[in-house]
C-alpha cells in the first residue's frame, strides 16, 4: 500500500519535471520503437553533444533488445553513466549535458548518460601579456582545460584545488589552487572565505570576484592580479600564492600580490636578470612619467614659468601662442581626446580599430594643433604619457592609471607644484593603507622588505632568490633546490 | 597591550625619530643658530645632536622598565591620576601647538614663494583631510608616512652639490674661531631643531621588540644630525655670515642657484617635495597628541583627532603674518624645550618612586 | 565609511573651488622682462629701460621695449605694468645693467629688490654700461632677443674665463662681506654692438675703476684657481699667444711680529697657440721667462693699483681674515693698502699645438 502511494507520488513528481522542461522549446525527447519495451530518450539539444549521441548511444541502444536498464549501461561506451529515479538529480543532469533514457512506463529508474557538449576555444596563444620568448600558451574560458594547464606544469601531489559554486542564478565553478606545505593556509582560508561569503546572484567573469572580495572594494587600484598565462600560474602558485579560477573566464586571479607586481612582465623571467631589470626600470619610469607629465606641464605653465630655462621658454610660449585656452583645458581637452581614442579603438574590431588609431593620431592631432586648439608641445606630451600608461603590463593598472591623471591634472592647476605633491600625497597614505588578502600592498617599499626588493624595482639572478617572498608568509621560506635540501639535512 | 598586527619592526624607530625631527626648520635653522657661533655653528649642531643622543637613552632607559607602557600610563604610575593627566595634557597640547607651527610656518612659505594670494584657509581643508586619512587607520600607516618622508626627498640632498662652484671655503675659517662658550650657546639654539623626539615617549608600546630599536633610534638622530651638519655646512661656505643673517630661508636660497638645461629655479621643486617632509611631522604629532589625550582622559581617538585637527586649523588660520609665527612658534619651542629637560627630570623621578615603592613593599 | 569620504570630497571641493579664482601666471599671458637696464636721472629717480620678449611662431622674438622714470625698483616695475599689454614678470630676468653714472652713486638700493623678490634667481648677471643703458640695450640686434642674447654674451667669457665668475650671487656676497670688494663686467657700444669692454671694479656698491677686458688674464689668474684664459705675450722679436690650461693660486701670510706680508704664489701652466719666432722647442725657456717676468709685473701694477684705492676685489682680506686667528676685520681693513704684496708667478709650457 505505501509503497504504491509512493510510486504515485514519484509519477507525479515525474509529470511535473517533464512539464516543467517542456517549457523550454531545446528539450527534446521521443521514443524508441523497439519490439518488445519502448525506450525513452530525452535530452536538452543546447547541452549536449548530437554527435556523441549518434555515435556511441543510438547504435548501442538500437542493436539489439534490452530488457533492462542495466544491460544498455552496460554495453554504452561512456563512463560515468548512472540510474537514479530521483527527479531532482535528473533535472540537474540533464542542464549538464547528460541525457536520460528511460525503459517502458512502469520502471521508475532512469539511465543518466554524460554526452556534454565542450566547445570550447582552442588554446591560443596570450594577447594580453604576449612574450616573444617564452610558452604561447594561453587560458581559455573552460575551467577544467584551465587548470589542466596548470597541472600539467605543476605535476605535483601537492597542488591542491578546492571547488567552489558561487552565483545563486549561474552558479559559477570556481576553483582555489594553491600549493599544500608552501602556501600559507591563512591565504587560502581567506580566499575560500571570501568567495563563500560573496552575495552575488551571477558571477559573469573573474574580474566579478576580483571586485567583490579585494580588501578596498572603492579603490581605483586593482588588489588581486590577474594574468592569462598558465606558466605565470604555475610560478606564483611555486612562491607560495593562491590562484582563483573561474569558469567561463580566462583570466586567473592571483592573491596576495603588491603594487610592484603589477608593473613586472611576466616576460622579465625569461630574459637575462640585467636585461630584464632594465626594462623594468624604463617601464617604471615611463608609468611615472606618464601620471606625472602633463599635470606637470600644466603646474609649471599656469603657475611657475620661472622653472622652466630660458632655451626652452621661446618653444613653450611660441607653441602655445595661438591656443586660447588656459593650460588646463587644453591638457583636459587632449587627454579626453586620447581617452576617446582608446575607448571608440577597445570597442571597434581591430581592423576598424586600428583606423581610428591613425586616424585619431594623426589628423585629430595635427589638424587641432594647426587649428590652435592645443599646442604641439603638449600633444607629444600627452601622447608619450598615453604610450607610458600602455607599457603596463597588467591592463587594469594601466586603466587606474589613466584615472588618477585627471585629480592630479586639477589640482595641479589650482596649487600648481604644491598642488601635485599633495595629490600624491593622498595618493601615496591610500596606497599605504591598501592591503591585498590583508597583507600590505606597498610592500616591499613600506613595510621596508630588502629581501623582496630582489625581485620589485629591478630583477635580481635566480642564484639570489632562493627564499620566497616574505609578504606571502610561506610556510617553506626556503625555495627547494637540491642545494638546498642538501645544507638544510 | 597593542596587538601584534599594529606593531611595527624596530628598524622603524629610525624613520620615527628622524622624520620626526627633520621639519620646516631644515630650511632657515642655518641663520638662527649662528647667533653665537658665527661660522662655527655647524659644531654647535654636533654638540646638540650629542645631547639628544642622551635624551634618547635616557628615555629608553625610562621606558624599557615599564614594558609595553607609553607616556601615559607611565606618568600615572609615578604621579598618580591627576598630576599624571595634567602632564599628559601637557605634552598633548604641546605636539598640537607643535604641529601647528610647523604647518603654519610651511603655509608661510607657500605664502612668500609660490602663492602670495592663496587663501590659507581653503588649502588648509585640502590637507586635513590627508592627515585625518593617515591618522585614522593603524599606527603602521603613520610609520610609512615617516618613511616616506625620509626616503623620498632624499634625492634633495644631491642639489646641494650645485651651490659649491660658487662657495669659499675661507667662509668657515679660521674654525674654531670662536669660545666654547658661544658655542655651546647655538647649541641650544640648535636644539630646537631636534624637537619631536619626545613623541618617541608616545609610540614606543608600538614598536615590535622595542628594546631593540633603541640602536635604531640612535641611528635615525644620528642620520638628522649629519643631514643638518651638512646643510649648515654647504650653507656656511656658500653664504658670508654677514650675508646669511639676512636671509630668512638660507637652504633655499641655495637651491635658487641650480640650473639645469631642462631645468631652472629649484627652489620651487624643493619646496614642493618638502610636502613630504611636514607631513610625517603633521601626522606623527597630531596622532601622538590625541594618543596621549586618548590614554590620559579615555576619549575616543577619533573624536579627539577630529577636534584637534580643528583646533590646528583654526590656529593656522588665525597666526597670520611673520611676527605672530614667530611668536608661535617660539612659544611652542619653549615648552618643547621644557619637556626637552623634563626628561633628565622623569629620569630621576622613576628611580626615587621605584625606590619608593620597593621600600612600601 | 561613506560618510566620511563624503566629507572628504566636500572639504577638498570647497578648497579647490575657492582657490580655483587665484591669480595664475600662465606662461603666454605675461610678460616676461629678461633684462632692465637702469639710468641715473637724480638722487632720487631713476630711469628704467625694461625688454620683454614676445615669442612670434617658429622662433621668432620681438622685444617690446618700455622706459620710465621711478624712484625704485618695484615701482618701475608697477608703473611700466600701465603701458604694458600684459603682466610684466620678473621671474625671467637674466641681466641687469646700471649705467656707470649710477653705479657711481651705488647701486646697494637697487639691487635689494632683486633679493628680495623670490621669484629672481641668483645666477642673474649684473653688469655696468659706459653710456646710457637704454642705448646699450637697443642696440642689441638679435633673434633671441635682447635678454638672452646678453646673457649668453657673459655666460660665454665667463665659460671662456675672459671674465671671472660674476652674477647676483658673487655680487651681493661680496657688498655684504666685510673684507672684499665686488666687480662687474663693463659694457661699452662698440660699432653699434655691445662689447664688454673691462672689468668694472668697486668699492662697496660704488664703481670706481675699471680693467680693461684685456688684462683679464692677470686679473684671473690673481683672483683664483683658473683652467682657461688667454694671454697674448708681445716681446722684441716675437710675440706669443697662449692659452691657459690649469693655473693654481697660493697665498702665504707671514706675519712678523705686527708686520704682515703676503706672498702670491701662482703656477701657470699653459700651451703655445700661437709664435712668430723660430721654434718653440728652441725658445721655450726664453719664452717662459719673459712671459713670467711680464706676468709678474703687470700683477704687481695691479696690486698697487687696488691698494692704492684701497680695493680688494681679489678678496686678499677675506684670505687673511681666514688664516689669522685674532685680528678684527677693521684692522685689516686699516692695514691692507700698506701691507707689502710680492706675487711670484711661475709659468710652465705643456704643449705647443701640432708643431715644434
Amino acid at each position: 500500500m505505501k509503497k504504491k502511494l509512493t510510486q504515485k507520488k514519484r509519477q507525479r513528481e515525474f509529470e511535473e519535471l517533464f512539464n516543467d522542461l517542456k517549457n523550454s522549446d531545446d528539450f527534446i525527447d521521443y521514443q524508441l520503437e523497439h519490439d518488445s519495451i519502448p525506450l525513452c530518450i530525452g535530452y536538452f539539444n543546447s547541452a549536449i553533444d548530437n554527435k556523441k549521441i549518434e555515435k556511441f548511444v543510438l547504435p548501442y541502444v538500437q542493436q539489439s533488445d534490452y530488457s533492462d536498464l542495466k544491460e544498455i549501461e552496460n554495453v554504452i561506451p561512456i563512463t560515468n553513466t548512472y540510474l537514479t529515479n530521483d527527479s531532482n538529480e535528473i533535472r540537474r543532469k540533464l542542464l549538464d549535458g547528460f541525457l536520460f533514457i528511460h525503459m517502458g512506463e512502469s520502471d521508475q529508474q532512469y539511465l543518466l548518460i554524460p554526452v556534454p557538449l565542450f566547445k570550447t576555444r582552442q588554446i591560443t596563444s596570450p594577447e594580453v601579456e604576449f612574450s616573444v620568448v617564452g610558452p604561447k600558451e594561453a587560458f581559455v574560458e573552460s575551467i577544467d582545460t584551465n587548470l589542466n594547464l596548470v597541472r600539467k606544469r605543476l605535476n605535483i601531489p601537492e597542488l591542491t584545488i578546492k571547488k567552489l559554486k558561487v552565483g545563486t542564478i549561474t552558479k559559477t565553478k570556481v576553483a582555489v589552487v594553491s600549493i599544500k606545505g608552501i602556501a600559507d593556509t591563512n591565504n587560502v582560508e581567506t580566499v575560500i572565505q571570501r568567495i563563500q561569503d560573496m552575495e552575488m546572484d551571477q558571477v559573469i567573469d573573474s574580474s566579478f570576484i576580483q571586485q567583490k572580495i579585494a580588501d578596498n572594494t572603492n579603490s581605483p587600484f586593482p588588489q588581486l592580479l590577474d594574468t592569462e598565462r598558465p606558466d605565470r600560474i604555475a610560478a606564483i602558485l611555486a612562491e607560495g600564492k593562491v590562484a582563483i579560477f573561474v569558469d567561463n573566464s580566462p583570466h586567473v586571479l592571483i592573491g596576495p600580490t603588491t603594487l610592484v607586481e603589477f608593473f613586472s612582465a611576466f616576460e622579465d623571467y625569461f630574459l637575462n636578470w640585467t636585461i630584464a631589470s632594465a626594462f623594468r626600470l624604463i617601464r617604471l619610469f615611463a608609468v611615472f612619467f606618464s601620471i606625472l607629465v602633463t599635470p606637470l606641464y600644466v603646474a609649471v605653465l599656469t603657475h611657475h614659468f620661472e622653472l622652466i630655462p630660458k632655451e626652452l621658454l621661446g618653444t613653450l610660449v611660441s607653441s602655445r601662442s595661438q591656443v586660447p585656452f588656459p593650460p588646463i583645458l587644453e591638457a583636459i581637452i587632449l587627454e579626453l581626446t586620447i581617452e576617446l581614442l582608446r575607448e571608440a579603438g577597445a570597442r571597434l574590431p581591430t581592423k576598424v580599430g586600428q583606423t581610428i588609431g591613425i586616424v585619431g593620431g594623426i589628423v585629430i592631432g595635427t589638424a587641432s594643433v594647426e587649428a590652435g586648439l592645443t599646442s604641439n608641445v603638449l600633444l607629444i606630451l600627452v601622447a608619450l604619457g598615453a604610450l607610458g600608461s600602455f607599457t603596463t603590463p597588467v591592463y587594469q593598472m594601466g586603466n587606474t592609471i589613466r584615472l588618477i591623471r585627471f585629480p592630479l591634472l586639477i589640482f595641479a592647476h589650482v596649487y600648481g607644484l604644491l598642488g601635485v605633491s599633495i595629490c600624491i600625497a593622498y595618493i601615496m597614505v591610500h596606497l599605504l593603507k591598501l592591503t591585498s588578502l590583508g597583507r600590505p600592498f606597498f610592500e616591499p617599499v613600506f613595510p621596508l622588505r630588502l629581501k623582496d626588493l630582489k625581485d620589485a624595482f629591478i630583477r635580481l639572478p635566480f642564484d639570489m632568490q632562493n627564499k620566497r617572498p616574505f609578504m606571502v608568509r610561506s610556510e617553506k621560506v626556503l625555495r627547494e633546490t637540491s642545494k638546498n635540501k642538501h645544507d638544510s639535512s | 597591550m597593542i596587538k601584534d598586527k599594529d606593531q611595527v619592526p624596530p628598524l622603524m624607530a629610525f624613520f620615527l625619530i628622524s622624520a620626526a625631527q627633520i621639519g620646516v626648520g631644515v630650511l632657515s635653522f642655518t641663520s638662527v643658530i649662528n647667533k653665537y657661533a658665527g661660522h662655527d655653528a655647524w659644531m654647535s649642531i654636533i654638540a646638540a645632536g650629542m645631547f639628544i643622543h642622551l635624551l634618547i637613552w635616557i628615555m629608553y632607559k625610562v621606558l624599557n622598565d615599564y614594558k609595553g607602557e607609553d607616556f601615559a600610563s607611565i606618568h600615572r604610575s609615578i604621579y598618580g591620576k591627576w598630576i599624571g593627566a595634567f602632564i599628559s595634557i601637557v605634552l598633548s597640547v604641546y605636539l598640537l601647538l607643535l604641529a601647528a607651527v610647523v604647518l603654519r610656518s610651511y603655509l608661510e612659505i607657500i605664502q612668500v614663494w609660490m602663492f602670495p594670494e592663496v587663501k590659507i584657509w581653503a588649502l588648509l581643508l585640502l590637507i586635513m583631510p590627508l592627515i585625518y586619512y593617515i591618522i585614522s587607520g593603524k599606527f603602521r600607516i603613520v610609520v610609512g608616512v615617516c618613511f616616506l618622508g625620509i626616503v623620498y626627498p632624499f634625492v634633495l640632498i644631491f642639489a646641494l652639490i650645485f651651490p659649491l662652484k660658487f662657495s669659499n671655503i675661507t667662509n668657515i675659517m679660521p674654525i674654531f674661531d670662536h669660545s666654547l662658550l658661544e658655542i655651546v650657546q647655538s647649541s641650544v639654539l640648535a636644539m630646537f631643531s631636534f624637537l619631536g623626539i619626545g613623541a618617541l615617549m608616545i609610540y614606543y608600546p608600538f614598536i615590535k621588540d622595542s628594546r631593540n630599536s633603541q640602536k635604531y633610534a640612535h641611528y635615525g638622530n644620528l642620520y638628522t644630525t649629519i643631514l643638518y651638519v651638512v646643510i649648515c655646512f654647504v650653507s656656511y661656505i656658500y653664504y658670508s655670515q654677514h650675508e646669511i643673517k639676512d636671509v630668512i630661508w638660507p637652504t633655499l636660497g641655495l637651491w635658487k642657484i641650480v640650473e639645469l638645461p631642462f631645468l631652472d629655479r629649484f627652489e620651487y621643486i624643493g619646496i614642493s617635495t618638502l610636502f613630504f617632509v611636514i607631513l610625517p611631522n603633521l601626522a606623527l604629532y597630531i596622532w601622538g597628541s590625541s594618543r596621549t589625550l586618548n590614554r590620559a582622559l579615555h576619549i575616543p581617538q577619533k573624536w579627539i583627532s577630529i577636534f584637534i585637527l580643528t583646533a590646528v586649523y583654526f590656529i593656522c588660520i588665525f597666526v597670520e603674518g611673520r611676527e605672530k609665527i614667530l611668536q608661535v612658534s617660539d612659544f611652542s619651542t619653549k615648552i618643547g624645550f621644557g619637556l626637552l629637560f623634563y626628561i633628565p627630570v622623569l629620569f630621576v623621578m622613576h628611580f626615587i618612586s621605584r625606590k619608593v615603592k620597593r621600600n612600601a613593599s | 565609511m561613506p560618510r566620511r569620504y563624503i566629507i572628504f570630497f566636500i572639504l577638498i571641493f570647497v578648497s579647490v573651488t575657492v582657490n580655483f579664482t587665484m591669480p595664475k601666471r600662465v606662461i603666454d599671458k605675461i610678460q616676461m622682462v629678461t633684462v632692465v637696464g637702469y639710468d641715473y636721472v637724480d638722487d632720487n629717480t631713476i630711469n628704467g629701460t625694461v625688454i620683454t620678449p614676445t615669442f612670434l611662431q617658429k622662433g621668432q622674438i620681438m622685444d617690446l621695449v618700455y622706459t620710465g622714470n621711478a624712484s625704485m625698483v618695484y615701482d618701475l616695475g608697477t608703473k611700466l605694468n600701465t603701458v604694458a599689454s600684459e603682466n610684466l614678470e620678473n621671474g625671467k630676468l637674466e641681466v641687469v645693467v646700471f649705467n656707470k653714472e649710477l653705479a657711481e652713486h651705488g647701486i646697494k638700493n637697487y639691487i635689494d629688490f632683486l633679493l628680495r623678490e623670490p621669484s629672481i634667481g641668483s645666477g642673474l648677471y649684473l653688469a655696468v654700461s659706459e653710456g646710457s643703458t637704454n642705448e646699450l640695450l637697443n642696440s642689441v640686434k638679435s633673434h633671441k632677443g635682447a635678454g638672452v642674447y646678453l646673457s649668453d654674451l657673459i655666460e660665454h667669457n665667463i665659460q671662456r674665463q675672459k671674465h671671472p665668475e660674476t652674477n647676483l650671487k658673487t655680487f651681493s656676497y661680496s657688498i655684504e662681506c666685510e673684507t672684499c670688494d665686488p666687480f662687474l663686467p663693463y659694457f661699452k657700444i662698440v660699432d653699434g654692438k655691445p662689447k664688454i669692454d673691462a672689468i668694472a671694479l668697486f668699492k662697496k656698491d660704488k664703481y670706481l675703476d675699471k680693467i680693461p677686458i684685456d688684462e683679464a688674464f692677470v686679473f684671473n689668474i690673481l683672483l683664483g684657481d683658473m683652467d682657461n684664459g688667454d694671454f697674448i705675450l708681445e716681446k722684441k722679436g716675437y710675440k706669443a699667444a697662449i692659452q691657459n690650461i690649469d693655473s693654481e693660486r697660493k697665498i702665504i701670510v707671514n706675519q712678523h711680529n705686527e708686520n704682515m706680508s703676503l706672498q702670491v704664489n701662482i703656477d701657470v701652466k699653459g700651451v703655445i697657440r700661437e709664435y712668430t719666432g723660430k721654434r718653440v722647442l728652441h725658445d721655450k725657456e726664453k719664452i717662459e721667462k719673459d712671459l713670467e717676468r711680464e706676468l709678474n709685473k703687470k700683477a704687481k701694477e695691479m696690486i698697487k693699483n687696488f691698494q692704492e684705492k684701497n680695493i680688494d676685489p681679489l678678496g686678499i682680506k677675506e684670505i687673511i681674515r681666514s688664516k689669522v686667528r685674532d685680528l678684527s676685520v677693521k684692522q685689516i681693513n686699516d692695514t691692507y693698502p700698506s701691507i707689502s704684496i710680492s706675487t711670484d708667478i711661475t709659468y710652465t709650457n705643456m704643449e705647443s699645438g701640432t708643431r715644434r
